[in-house]
């Protein structure tokens, strides 16, 4: 450990000269240590981090140049100096020495008095030089800490407040971020003069800030676009390409849009054309869940962007995974999601995830994985609250000491029984 | 087994609801429940063949799509307003013509979806057997739709050559969504055309049916949109011509 005057290293082969040059720098007052060889030396500058090291420029095996290339290679020990002792009047030596990182030399012989205060001036130009780097180090380190608060205080801004409560419905969720912001998000509003309600969740690739900061852009543009109902439908029918395959009562169908579906592709085709053409450098993009259910009726619509299929749970247990219809928003441009449709009758579950749910570590690294989790969701649940307590208590159990890495989201919306 | 018709022109002053109000007139004298939607928001006109005054147009479509109302309570009983003893039903969807409420619409717009459903809650709610759709002239949102849910398509045309380019779209659009049914009106034929060889020509035209070709009418222009043509005058020979389209309609 640091002696509290300082530490000095000596590094010389003949036994004699080397204790009295020990002796010389204790009278100073700083502790000593010493060796015959540089291998031995790099070993001590590894483990004691003296302030100073004193070096024959000869010294076996390796010569002074050769400690001085390995201390150079580390920054903590690039910075302690190296005074180098050389034969008289050998300025290539010195020169050498001083290339390969030396701060300064003595000729032999040397005066006792020039190198005591060499090495004391050396020696406070080292204690300097560590506290400087502290402080560096800590300054890195606050300014860390405060951009994971800034990533975390954006993320919680476009979160909703409260969850719409249609009649005859239950929504709940559940969000757990990570230590370091994972970009994960869930949404749900009302469209159409509240006639139907929007479910969102989502996962924006990537950590930090730049997550954090396309997590709100997403969560915009979905709730933007969902708004519009301007709609130019009409015209692909007269484009050129619209008879291939395009025709006849499948066309039909897709040209009479349900309510709410109109608003469900627009936030889909918009924010992803959005994305891709504006953000096309930031290689951004976010697998996303987005269904539109309507309180009255049994049908829920949705399209599945590139995400975890969430899952449809009825009285006997798992009825349908929602797979994707089209890829993850932010990729690929003009895509034409696909809407997907399913049924809610009353008393089932619709639970929706992300990654960090299925790939939460225990301390032993093992994953929770998605086969646990569907046992856990499967069993009835007396409410979407339940249910999603039911998981988060098993995931807590699961993850218990271990460090979470990635943003735990849950989302459950349940059909109230008859 | 309920039929969804819509009436549809590429441009306007075809007659398009005038010939929309005498169909639901001559399907309701056949002893059929018929439902009449406006869906031409920016300029309604179908309620004043009706006799709906302006002040009596609520609630209206514009209500339903705005989710103040379901579509059966915007549907308002005209039957009484014929004037003359009609076995089945006219129930009116109107639009409002209020501007304010038109402007509302044109700046937020609307579901599109919310014509569909409503459609189809209307023929269910009121047990319909016809539900006619009035639509706005040319191509745009809710042609298209009323086009893509219609069991039977009305196109109605003038022998000008205007209404000729803008119909052969139509006439495409309709083609490629594969609409089951599909005929021609030609309307407001002068007297100095022979109105058979117009329709030969019509139908040679677009290769397609022609399923009535009516006379311009003074009659009818004086009649000024006050009432149903085909009730105040039951022997006319455009009313005939009506009746065979109605016919070929119900087919």
């Amino acid at each position: 450990m640091q002696a509290e005057q300082g530490r000095v290293l000596v590094v010389l082969d003949n036994q004699l000269r080397r204790a009295r040059l020990r002796r010389q720098i204790e009278e100073s007052g700083f502790a000593v240590s010493s060796t015959g060889s540089t291998d031995e030396a790099a070993t001590l500058v590894r483990g004691e981090e003296p302030d100073v090291v004193v070096i024959d420029a000869c010294a076996a095996p390796e010569g002074a140049a050769g400690l001085l290339q390995f201390m150079q290679r580390e920054p903590t020990s690039a910075t302690i100096p190296v005074i180098v002792l050389a034969p008289d009047g050998d300025s290539d030596m010195v020169q050498r020495c001083l290339d390969a990182g030396a701060e300064d030399f003595l000729y032999e012989p040397y005066s006792a008095s020039t190198l005591k205060a060499q090495v004391r001036d050396y020696v406070a130009i080292s204690s300097r030089r560590r506290q400087d780097l502290r402080r560096s180090e800590r300054e890195n380190l606050l300014k860390l800490e405060s951009d994971v608060q800034i990533a975390r205080k954006i993320q919680e801004s476009f979160l909703p407040g409260e969850l719409p409560q249609p009649a005859g419905w239950e929504i709940a969720a559940r969000f757990h971020p990570a230590r370091e912001v994972a970009g994960d998000f869930y949404d749900s509003f009302q469209l159409t003069q509240g006639r139907r309600v929007a479910l969102v969740i989502a996962d924006v690739c990537d950590k930090g800030v730049g997550a954090a900061l396309f997590m709100a852009l997403f969560r915009s543009l979905y709730r933007a676009y969902s708004q519009q109902n301007y709609s130019m439908r009409w015209t692909s029918v007269m484009d050129e390409g619209f008879t291939r395959g395009e025709g006849g009562a499948s066309a039909r169908k897709r040209l009479a849009p349900q309510t709410g579906t109109v608003a469900l592709k627009n936030a889909m085709d918009l924010t992803n054309d959005f994305i891709v053409r504006n953000h096309a450098d930031a290689n951004m993009f976010a697998t996303t869940f987005f269904a539109v259910l309507d309180p009255a009726t049994v049908q829920l619509n949705y399209v599945n962007g590139g995400h975890n299929p969430p899952v449809l749970i009825g009285p006997d247990g798992i009825k349908e995974r929602l797979k994707a219809t089209g890829p993850a928003p932010g990729v690929l441009p003009d895509v034409d999601y696909r809407l997907g449709q399913a049924q809610m009758e009353p008393g089932d579950i619709l639970f929706a995830f992300t990654d960090g749910v299925t790939d939460a570590k225990n301390p032993a690294g093992q994953l929770f994985t998605e086969k646990r989790m569907l046992a856990l969701i499967e069993p009835p649940a007396e409410s979407a609250l339940a249910l999603l307590d039911r998981v988060d208590d098993a995931l807590r159990a699961h993850i218990s000491t271990a460090v979470q890495f990635d943003d735990i989201t849950m989302l459950a919306a349940r059909r109230s029984p008859q | 087994m309920s039929k969804i018709i819509s009436v549809h022109s590429f441009r306007g002053g075809t007659g398009k609801s005038n010939t929309t109000a005498n169909l639901a007139a001559l399907f309701a004298s056949a002893g059929l429940r018929v439902g009449v939607i406006d869906t031409d928001i920016q300029s309604p006109g179908i309620h004043v063949l009706f006799g709906l005054d302006a002040d009596k147009v609520e609630p209206s479509l514009n209500d339903y799509l705005w989710g103040k109302c379901s579509i059966a309570q915007a549907a308002h009983d005209v039957t009484a307003n014929l004037g003359v003893p009609i076995s089945g039903k006219v129930f009116l969807v109107p639009s409002s013509i209020r501007a304010g409420e038109i402007a509302r619409v044109l700046r937020e717009g609307y579901d599109v979806g919310l014509l569909n459903d409503g459609v189809n809650d209307l023929v269910t709610d009121l047990n319909l057997d016809i539900a006619l759709i009035d639509t706005h002239p040319g191509m745009n949102e809710e042609t298209l739709l009323s086009i893509s849910i219609s069991d039977a398509l009305v196109i109605i045309l003038r022998p000008d050559m205007q209404d000729y380019q803008g119909t052969a779209v139509t006439v495409d659009v309709a083609r490629k969504l594969e609409v089951p049914t599909m005929v021609l009106m030609v309307n407001k034929v002068p007297a100095v055309y022979n109105t058979a060889d117009v329709r030969a020509r019509v139908e040679d035209a677009y290769k397609c049916e022609v399923a009535a070709a009516l006379p311009h009418s003074d009659e009818l222009m004086a009649l000024a949109s006050s009432g149903i043509f085909a009730l105040r005058y039951p022997n006319n020979p455009l009313t005939a011509g009506l009746k065979t389209l109605v016919a070929r309609l119900l087919q």
